[in-house]
């Protein structure tokens, strides 16, 4: 009897803290240090344990924040459709002001959005842009499939211009990384028709799966001269299962990485380069897009003015702010993300 | 103090006033929580979970598990986005070859289980592994969209502009599951197959024919569930109910499903996805991490069985 009651008090008092916790967060986030805040923008991404999504956060909140607003950076943690779309209708019942979405996939979320943009919030995509209904605009880079070209370009500078190697991506269903294995695999064939693909594998976002995706690679093809990684989180694992193998020097990993995580493999010598943008530059972008939108300012065509990107441009709905950055190990070690 | 200690041994009602308590918390931890609007949407975020656990449950109450619900729906989504986007077919001709698939999907893991015998866990882990890769190769994988103005309503619908049509479609669901497995005569069946096999043989139990009808039932939740995810997101891809799978283990379990089979009920199961659903909605709105939301889940199933382990020792 004893014991029943200490459970169920046990349990009381979960919900009781929970009630509390909440009090705090709730306060916490509307107004802060006395200055009156302009609204709430979501930034959201479909698999918020990334790295890659991580480390955005500090530049996201910072970009609302230098334009008075508050910024929710969230996202699922697993790569969870169903429970994505319900976060970004979570978001709308709080009354956001404007929603900055990174989608796994081009057309899953065009539903909802098209509820928030029917409801007055201003919807930017980035990331992977999605159906233009359900967005205003779309924030970018440039044409991501088109950072297979300095993908390619960074490995021939390692390998040479002959020879076999593979691509480890992320899921195998997800459009844009797609879109770019096509733009790779077209632009060797018109620049350098030695270099042969002879595998495409997806690691599921996982580190674990990833390495030993790689060790299958370097045992099932012995010519193979390098594999390249479609994301950020691809090249540690290949490079720890090649220097696992004894293939360093022989067996490179380039494409992309983020600095943190290509510092160890550039030690080992299992690569020499990588290429990436600033994840966290990008949702500040995003963001920024947002709130022009929100307190309509003049977005014109060609040359935009968003304040920190001076290259901006406007195509149609799109925004570009044409930036990316070639890691070597001569200067990984200026970046922190 | 015997009508106390009937109340906390009555699994239902715990959950029942545990999940009361957190929507009270959440009502008063957030302003954004207690609004109409937030409560209609929280009830159709239930639905897809909520069929899922119904198929689970029911495999789990037969003494097995079938982990191809995931994938059965999945490819059920592809496929109704392949019929009415890629095809354009009639809508109901679409959902009906859909159906027959979804079935013969079923029907080969009842063959499996019921038939053939082998450990669910595993056959269904091979037909998990199958579905998705039929799916994987008829979509390219990628997603397939179905933009169909008819079929939005499924999972996008209101009826009188404000009670979600995916919540009717699960009240149904689950009100049909509680009479098939709670009431019927097949239900104690699977429930006696599930705890104990070999009375069931002796009491001249069909033990196949009962093992593939849980396979099919678990077969159509999941397709009913299809339905509403390829509405809600305007298309169908291989891989989109897959991490459903062990959320609705997770709650049937702690609805108080018995995880080794032959006990346990579906109202339970429910209100346990009713709480997953809170924890997640309230956090959400209370402005919660993601991550901490993983922390309370999983604290919050552990106390539940750890109440559960000393009110049975008891």
């Amino acid at each position: 009897m004893k014991s029943r009651k200490l459970v169920l008090s046990i349990i009381l008092l979960i919900a009781f803290t929970l009630s509390l916790a909440a009090c705090g967060q709730d306060q916490g986030t509307g107004t802060d240090k006395g200055s009156e805040s302009k609204g709430t923008i979501a930034v959201l991404n479909y698999v918020s344990s990334a790295p890659y999504f991580a480390c955005g956060e500090e530049k996201a909140i910072q970009a609302g924040k230098d334009a008075g607003y508050d910024v929710i950076y969230t996202g699922t943690p697993e790569v969870d459709t169903p429970k994505f779309i319900s976060l970004i209708q979570d978001m709308i019942q709080k009354d956001v002001k404007a929603l900055c979405v990174a989608s796994g996939d081009s057309t899953s979320v065009v539903p909802v959005l098209k509820e928030a943009r029917e409801k007055g919030i201003k919807v930017v995509s980035w990331d992977l842009d999605v159906a233009e209904e359900g967005r205003d605009l779309y924030a970018g880079i440039m044409d991501l499939a088109e950072l297979g070209v300095p993908m390619v370009e960074e490995m021939v500078k390692t390998i040479g211009d002959e020879g076999e190697f593979a691509i480890i991506t992320g899921v195998l269903t997800n459009e844009f990384l797609q879109a770019r294995i096509n733009r790779i695999l077209e632009y060797i064939e018109e620049k350098y028709p030695k270099l042969e693909c002879v595998a495409v594998e997806g690691m599921d976002e996982d580190p674990e799966k990833c390495f030993a995706v790689a060790q299958n690679i370097i045992a099932a093809y012995p010519n193979i001269k390098a594999i390249m990684s479609n994301v950020s989180t691809g090249m540690g694992p290949i490079g720890k299962a090649i220097e696992q193998e004894g293939m360093i020097g022989k067996i490179y990993v380039t494409g992309q990485s983020t600095p943190n995580l290509a510092k160890p493999v550039f030690e080992s010598g299992a690569a020499e380069s990588a290429v990436l943008w600033d994840p966290g530059d990008w949702a500040a972008f995003a963001v920024k897009a947002a709130i022009n939108l929100v307190e309509g300012a003049d977005m014109p065509q060609g040359k935009v003015n968003i304040e920190g990107f001076p290259d901006a441009t406007r195509e149609g709905d799109l925004l570009y702010f044409w930036k990316t950055l070639v890691f070597t190990k001569d200067n990984v070690d200026d970046f922190d993300f | 103090m015997t009508r106390l200690n009937k109340m906390i041994n009555n699994n239902e009602i715990m959950l029942g006033i545990f999940a009361l308590l957190l929507f009270i918390s959440f009502s008063f931890a957030s302003s954004y929580f207690f609004r109409l609007g937030n409560l209609m949407q929280l009830t159709a975020q239930l639905v897809e979970l909520g069929l899922l656990t119904l198929a689970m449950s029911a495999s789990i109450i037969s003494g097995g598990m079938d982990l191809s619900i995931g994938a059965m729906t999945s490819l059920s989504t592809v496929l109704l986005a392949i019929f009415m986007g890629t095809m354009g077919l009639n809508m109901w001709v679409s959902i009906l070859l859909a159906f027959l698939i979804a079935m013969i999907c079923g029907a080969l893991n009842g063959f499996l289980c019921g038939f053939l015998k082998i450990n669910s866990m595993l056959a269904t882990l091979g037909t998990q592994a199958l579905f998705t890769g039929i799916g994987l190769v008829i979509s390219k994988g990628v997603t397939i969209q179905c933009f169909r103005e008819e079929f939005f309503f499924f999972g996008q619908g209101r009826i009188g502009g404000l009670l979600p049509f995916q919540t009717v479609i699960l009240i149904l669901a689950a009100t049909l599951s509680v009479l098939l497995i709670s009431n019927s005569i097949w239900g104690r069946r699977i429930y006696l197959i599930g705890s104990s096999p070999e009375a069931a043989r002796f009491a001249g139990i069909n033990q196949e024919w009962n093992i593939m009808l849980v396979y099919i039932y678990s077969a159509l939740m999941s397709f009913i569930c299809a339905i509403i995810v390829t509405s809600r997101i305007s298309g169908g891809r291989a891989d989109v109910a897959d991490p459903l799978v062990l959320q609705s283990v997770s709650a049937a379990v702690f609805g108080g499903i018995s995880i080794t089979g032959g006990s346990g009920n579906i109202l339970g199961a429910m209100i346990g996805v009713i709480i997953f659903t809170l924890v997640s909605n309230g956090m959400n709105m209370m402005g919660a991490s993601q991550f901490l939301q993983q922390i309370i889940i999983g604290s919050i199933l552990l106390a539940v069985l750890i109440f559960r382990y000393f009110t049975k020792k008891q």
